[in-house]
C-alpha cells in the first residue's frame, strides 16, 4: 500500500470531516432540544449561503424582475463580512422559523415534524433555485486555497483549507462548551434537554430557549454552508449529500452528543474517502453508501451511538 | 387518526356501490378525455395519474400503518427498471413484464425493510431520505437495468389492439386503458387490504404497537407485509411510466420526486383512500394551473408570481402549512360549511319548486 496516497486521502478527508462535523453538530443541538431532526437544516445553510454570495456579489439581477440589492449598503462586501452576514441570517432565520413554524408542533406526533421540514426543505429548494438558478456558481475560498497554498507532510498535502475548517470547527466547539457549561442561557438549554417540564417549572423560558437553540443550530450550519461552497459549487441543492453525511455522522456520534458528532463527521468523511479508493464497486458516485450503512448498522445495534445516552424507555 | 380498534370500519370486503360508480365514473371521464387532449398532452396527463399507484403505496406505509417512508421514489424506479428488463432481456408479454416490475418493486421493499423497519418514527424517516438521495447515484452502477447514466430507450412498444385501430392516438388511448385499469385494481386491492383483518393490525400497529402486541398482532410480519406491499404499488406506478413512455433513467428517480410523491400524499391526506385521490387530482391540476396563470397574466411580469410556477414551491409550501393547519390533509378539510351552504342555496330552489308546484298542480 502506497503510504504517501493513503496519508493524502487522510488529508483529503479532513476538510470535509469538519464540514459534516459542524452541519452534525447543528443537527445535534435541535436533537437534544427537540427529540426531532430539522431535515431543512441543509437547505437552510444553502439558503444563507446565497445571503451571502449576494453580498459578495454586489448589484446584479436578483429575482428576474428587479432588485434588491441597492438596499445594502456598501456591497460588495470583502468576504469575512459576507461570511459574518450569512451566519447572522442564518441565526435570525433559525430563530424566526422556531417561533413561526415549529413551536406550533409542540404538542403534535412526530410525523407532523418530518411533514413540516422535509415542506420546508422543498421549498427552500425551490426557492433558492428560482431565485439565483439552478447552475453552480463560483463561491471564493475562505481560507486561502490557491495551488500553493499547503503543508507537505510524509510528501502528501494538507491543504491550508482543512486547516482553517478544522480551526474554526475548534473554535465553535470551544464557544459551543463555554457556552453549555459556563453562562445562564446554556444551563437552561441544558435544564430544558434534560427535563422540559421541571425546567419550565423553574421558570425557564422554554419557547425562547428553543428559539435560541435554533438560531444557534441555523448559524452554524450557514457557516458551515459558506465554508464548503468554494469546493463543491454553490447551487441549490449542495447541501443535500452533506445533509445525508451529517445525519450520518450525528447517528453514528450519538444523536444528543456533541463531542459524538465532531468524532462522527471525521469518521464518517474518512469512509468517504477511504472506502471507494479501496473497495472497487463503491466508486466516487456511490460515496454515500458507506456512510448511509454506518447509519442503519449504528441505529440497528446501538441506536445511543458512540457517545450518545441511551434512551430508557418507561412503559 | 383514527382509534385503534374502529369497530364501525366497514366490514365488507367488496367497496360499495357509490365507490364504484364513482370510480367508473372518474374513469369514464379520463377516457373521453382524447377528444380534448392531443396525444403527448394525454401522455402527460397519464404519467401524473401513473403516480397516483405511487401515492397509494406511501399512504399504506405511511398513512394506515405509521411506517413514514421519503424513500418510495426508489421502488417507483426499481418496478419502472423490472419491467424494461423483463420486456427487453427476457421478451416476456407486456402483462408478465408488469408483473415482473411490480414483484421486483416487492420485493426489494421486503429486503430494504427487514432491517430497516426494525426503526421507529423519525428514524426511520431518516433511513428512508437516505434511500431517496442513495438510489439515484445506486442505479446508475447497474447500466444493464438502468441505462447508466444516459438512460436506455426499451425496444418493446406496448401497441394498441388491432381493433382499436393503429396510430399514435390509439396507442395512447390503449396505455391510458392500462394506466387507469392499473390505478382502479391498486385501489380496490388497498381498499379490500385495509377493510380486512390485515387492515385493523395495520392500523392497530399505527396507534399503538405496544396494545397491537398485546392483542397478538405478530408485529415484524404486519410492517413488513405492508412495506413490501406500499413498495409493490410504487412499482406498479414505475411499470406504468414504462408503458406509457418506453424509456428508463436513474435521473427520473431524483430525491426530489421521492420527496414530492410522499408531500402529494401527506398534502391530500394521510389514512383514507379519499387522501391519495386528492393528492393525485393536486399533482395533476397545480402544473396545469400554473400554466394558465402564467398565459393569462402574460402582461404583467411580477417576479412574485412566477415564483408559483414551481411546483416543487407549491406542494412544499402546502406541506409545511397543511401539516400546521390541517394534519389531515385535503381529506380531513371540513367541507360542513361548503355543503351547508350548498344545502340551503339549492334548498331555496326546492321550496321555490315546491311552492310553484303547489300552486299550479291541478291535483
Amino acid at each position: 500500500m502506497d503510504l504517501t496516497l493513503l496519508l493524502q486521502r487522510l488529508f483529503d478527508a479532513v476538510f470535509n470531516g469538519g464540514i459534516y462535523a459542524s452541519l452534525a453538530l447543528a443537527l445535534v443541538i435541535i436533537y437534544r432540544a427537540t427529540g426531532r431532526f430539522n431535515f431543512a437544516q441543509g437547505e437552510m445553510a444553502t439558503f444563507a449561503a446565497f445571503v451571502s454570495f449576494l453580498l459578495l456579489t454586489g448589484p446584479r439581477p436578483f429575482l428576474r424582475g428587479g432588485s434588491v440589492v441597492g438596499l445594502i449598503p456598501g456591497v460588495p462586501w470583502p468576504i469575512p463580512l459576507a461570511v459574518l452576514g450569512a451566519v447572522l441570517f442564518g441565526i435570525v432565520s433559525g430563530a424566526a422559523t422556531e417561533r413561526i413554524l415549529i413551536r406550533r408542533l409542540e404538542r403534535k406526533p412526530d410525523i407532523a415534524s418530518v411533514n413540516v421540514t422535509i415542506g420546508l426543505l422543498l421549498t427552500l429548494n425551490a426557492l433558492t433555485a428560482e431565485l439565483w438558478g439552478t447552475g453552480g456558481r463560483f463561491f471564493p475560498a475562505v481560507f486561502p486555497a490557491g495551488p500553493d497554498d499547503h503543508l507537505l507532510i510524509g510528501g502528501a498535502r494538507l491543504r491550508f483549507t482543512s486547516i482553517g475548517v478544522w480551526l474554526t470547527l475548534l473554535i465553535l466547539v470551544l464557544l459551543l462548551v463555554l457556552l453549555m457549561q459556563r453562562t445562564k442561557p446554556g444551563l437552561a438549554f441544558r435544564a430544558m434537554s434534560t427535563n422540559r417540564a421541571s425546567a419550565e417549572l423553574h421558570g425557564i423560558n422554554i419557547g425562547r430557549t428553543l428559539a435560541a437553540g435554533w438560531a444557534l443550530a441555523a448559524g452554524i450550519g450557514a457557516l458551515a454552508a459558506t465554508l464548503s461552497a468554494n469546493s463543491v459549487l454553490l447551487e441549490p441543492s449542495m447541501m443535500l449529500r452533506v445533509l445525508i453525511f451529517s445525519l450520518a455522522a450525528a447517528t453514528l456520534g450519538g444523536l444528543d452528543s456533541p463531542k459524538g458528532a465532531v468524532v462522527g463527521g471525521m469518521i464518517v468523511a474518512l469512509s468517504q474517502t477511504l472506502v471507494p479508493a479501496y473497495v472497487p464497486f463503491v466508486g466516487n458516485e456511490l460515496s454515500l453508501l458507506p456512510a448511509v450503512i454506518m447509519m442503519l448498522l449504528v441505529l440497528l445495534i446501538r441506536p445511543a451511538g458512540l457517545f450518545g445516552t441511551e434512551q430508557v424507555e418507561r412503559v | 387518526m383514527t382509534d385503534a380498534l374502529d369497530v364501525d370500519a366497514p366490514q365488507r370486503s367488496w367497496p360499495g356501490q357509490r365507490h364504484v360508480s364513482g370510480a367508473v365514473c372518474v374513469g369514464l371521464i379520463l377516457l373521453s378525455l382524447p377528444i380534448f387532449l392531443d396525444s403527448i398532452q394525454l401522455q402527460r396527463l397519464a404519467m401524473s395519474l401513473a403516480l397516483f399507484l405511487a401515492i397509494l403505496g406511501v399512504n399504506l406505509s405511511t398513512g394506515y400503518c405509521g411506517l413514514i417512508s421519503l424513500g418510495h421514489g426508489a421502488f417507483v424506479g426499481i418496478g419502472a427498471f423490472g419491467t424494461a428488463w423483463f420486456l427487453d432481456a427476457e421478451h416476456l408479454p407486456w402483462p408478465a413484464a408488469i408483473a415482473g416490475g411490480v414483484l421486483t418493486a416487492g420485493v426489494a421493499g421486503l429486503l430494504i425493510g427487514a432491517p430497516a423497519l426494525r426503526l421507529r418514527g423519525i428514524h426511520l424517516a431518516l433511513v428512508t431520505l437516505a434511500i431517496a438521495v442513495m438510489f439515484q447515484p445506486l442505479a446508475r452502477q447497474f447500466p444493464q437495468f438502468s441505462g447508466g447514466v444516459s438512460g436506455k430507450a426499451v425496444a418493446a412498444r406496448i401497441v394498441a389492439p388491432g381493433w382499436l385501430g393503429d396510430g399514435r392516438l390509439a396507442d395512447t388511448m390503449w396505455q391510458l386503458c392500462i394506466v387507469i385499469f392499473s390505478c382502479l385494481v391498486g385501489l380496490l386491492v388497498v381498499h379490500n387490504l385495509v377493510n380486512s383483518q390485515w387492515g385493523r393490525s395495520m392500523r392497530a400497529v399505527r396507534d399503538d404497537e405496544r396494545a397491537a402486541a398485546v392483542y397478538g398482532i405478530n408485529l415484524t410480519i404486519v410492517r413488513t407485509g405492508a412495506f413490501a406491499m406500499s413498495a409493490a404499488l410504487a412499482g406498479l406506478a414505475g411499470a406504468m411510466q414504462v408503458v406509457l413512455f418506453p424509456w428508463v433513467s436513474p435521473d427520473a428517480y431524483t430525491t426530489f420526486d421521492s420527496l414530492t410523491i410522499y408531500a402529494v400524499a401527506v398534502i391530500g391526506g394521510l389514512g383514507t383512500l379519499r387522501g391519495s385521490v386528492l393528492g393525485v387530482a393536486a399533482l395533476i391540476v397545480v402544473p396545469r394551473f400554473q400554466s394558465l396563470l402564467s398565459s393569462s397574466v402574460d402582461g404583467v411580469s411580477s417576479p412574485w408570481l412566477d415564483l408559483l410556477g414551481s411546483d416543487a414551491l407549491v406542494f412544499g409550501g402546502a406541506l409545511t402549512a397543511l401539516a400546521l393547519v390541517f394534519p389531515g390533509g385535503l381529506a380531513a378539510v371540513d367541507t360542513a360549511p361548503i355543503t351547508k351552504f350548498g344545502r340551503r342555496f339549492f334548498g331555496l330552489f326546492f321550496v321555490i319548486g315546491r311552492f310553484l308546484k303547489r300552486r299550479y298542480s291541478t291535483f
